[in-house]
């Protein structure tokens, strides 16, 4: 991690309570701009609710989070934001609309209510389909994708607001191998090339280490962030998914 | 050339036709998209109850209509919103109890010479002049309303969760959104009738959906199959004496399975 790197983003003693049952408590870390960091932990170990102060979804009962300097709500209005959830409710194949008019509407809430498009947005939503190798599915329809397809055409959607983070939910759950694997090239491809700052949510330990150059292991308290290697460690594992949990090494 | 359109009154129920025959996919579209199919023939039934209001009062039914439609139609989003009750839950609320109240209203009025199969089914006598104008300007203000808001409608319709992460006011949209379903839907009924307002803005849409295009394209195929079933409906009720409503009703379902036929192969 570069010491001098502006932050992209600041958690500060966050806990959140909902029904007066400790989700997150005094968490804090910190991302710097254009890093590409992994978010792990069992599941109800608070991932998506810290995610989801992070998209200004959720308020934390206590402390505070900001995205370059700026509060959530702010940085998304804004268009910094890029976000790919878990699970595109429409994705069935039911909703009528093109790869293009889908990857559009992520361009929505930086052209603001009552506006139309112009060059610079079509240029953005271009860029965003390029970068994303889906320029020439953009005619098709959603509901005709593969799983991998469709991840790309999302990820697309989130850059057609030129964000300066993107941040994943559970990218890859129901994506084949094959697509997982260049699924990850390309959000490697937009860290390294672009300078865009990845944050992704996941409980794949093969993918945590393969993928994120940091790693923050979250069970409601943040038990470490650290480098995605130095995490592999029992005890580390352990804090995680309990004291059942081993680590055994292959060697081929 | 049509010996039709020498009478004011069918020149009057072609124009609310086909004012209707545009509004009703426009918003018809964003309903079944998100599921909310049901919600038109909520509105149409809490409608029924405003009609009753309105002749019990003396006031004009299409606006007693528009107001208990809109009531209804915010407070059914409330409870969605709030969470307390299910979605499909609070419209069987609102569609019973609107039933109810115009069932109770309408008994009240007895003597009052209302022509109650006119309301249900439509009539294409009854579009008064004042209604036609009620129709086209109430008509403008929605089809503005959705050429402004439709980027953020589209969006939302997509995936609601979504639009919010990205900042879109979600609540606010779908509100107004559910006020133009109210306005609609009380704009519908002189042609197509209370209890097949809904239709017109559903079966349009899920036929043009047959054809598996894009948004915008579907909802102009959804456009131009509602206008087709109003305007052969609009003719066949005149020359042939069926209830407009439900002619228009059969034509279009005629759309949606030729349409699923044809794509099915």
């Amino acid at each position: 991690m570069s010491v001098n790197a502006s932050l992209a983003i600041d958690v500060s003693h966050v806990s959140f309570t909902y029904n007066s049952h400790l989700v997150l408590e005094d968490v804090s870390f910190t991302v710097p701009e254009g890093s590409y960091t992994g978010i792990i932990g069992p599941n109800g170990g608070g991932k998506s609710t810290l995610l989801k102060i992070m998209l200004g979804l959720l308020e934390p009962t206590e402390g505070t989070l900001h995205i370059f300097g700026k509060s959530p709500k702010a940085a998304r209005k804004s268009g910094q934001i890029g976000y790919v959830p878990q699970r595109i409710t429409q994705s069935d194949g039911s909703f009528p609309s093109t790869v293009e008019e889908i990857v559009r509407s992520g361009r929505v809430p930086v052209v603001g209510m009552g506006r139309w498009f112009i060059v610079e947005d079509k240029n953005a939503v271009e860029k965003a389909m390029e970068v994303t190798g889906i320029l020439s599915f953009r005619r098709r329809l959603i509901g005709n994708l593969s799983g991998g397809e469709r991840q790309k055409v999302f990820i697309a959607r989130a850059l057609a607001s030129s964000p300066q983070i993107l941040i994943l939910d559970e990218p890859t759950t129901g994506v084949d191998m094959g697509a997982k694997e260049k699924f990850y090239t390309l959000l490697k491809d937009l860290n390294e090339t672009m300078g865009i700052t990845i944050i992704f949510v996941s409980h794949d330990i093969e993918v945590m280490t393969k993928e994120a150059k940091s790693v923050c292991c979250l069970n409601q308290k943040l038990l470490c962030c650290c480098s995605s290697h130095q995490f592999l460690h029992d005890k580390t594992l352990q804090q995680l998914y309990g004291e059942q949990f081993s680590f055994i090494q292959h060697t081929h | 050339m049509f010996s039709i359109f020498a009478y004011d009154f069918m020149i009057r129920a072609f124009i609310a036709g086909i004012a209707t025959a545009v509004i009703a996919p426009t918003i018809g579209i964003f309903l079944v998209t998100r599921r909310y199919s049901f919600m038109a023939d909520t509105l149409a039934h809490v409608s029924l109850a405003g009609v009753a209001i309105g002749y019990l009062t003396g006031l004009k039914p299409i606006l007693t209509a528009i107001a208990a439609s809109t009531l209804a139609a915010l407070s059914v989003e409330q409870l969605r919103s709030q969470k307390k009750v299910l979605g499909e839950s609070a419209l069987a609320l609102f569609l019973s109890g609107g039933l109810a109240l115009a069932a109770v209203l309408l008994s009240a009025s007895k003597g009052m010479n209302i022509n109650l199969s006119s309301i249900l089914f439509g009539s294409i006598a009854t579009v008064s002049p004042s209604d036609v104008w009620w129709i086209l300007g109430l008509g403008v203000v929605v089809l503005l309303t959705i050429f402004v808001l439709f980027k953020e409608l589209y969006t939302i319709s997509f995936d609601e969760e979504l639009a919010e992460a990205s900042g879109l006011r979600v609540r606010l949209i779908n509100r107004i959104l559910i006020v133009l379903a109210a306005v609609t839907v009380a704009l519908s009924m002189r042609i197509v009738g209370v209890l097949l307002v809904g239709a017109l803005m559903v079966i349009p849409v899920i036929a043009a959906m047959q054809w598996q295009r894009g948004f915008a394209q579907t909802l102009f195929l959804a456009i131009a199959f509602s206008l087709f079933s109003v305007i052969t409906g609009l003719f066949a009720s005149y020359y042939l004496g069926f209830a407009s409503g439900g002619t228009i009703v059969l034509i279009a379902i005629g759309i949606f399975l030729v349409s699923a036929l044809i794509k099915r192969k």
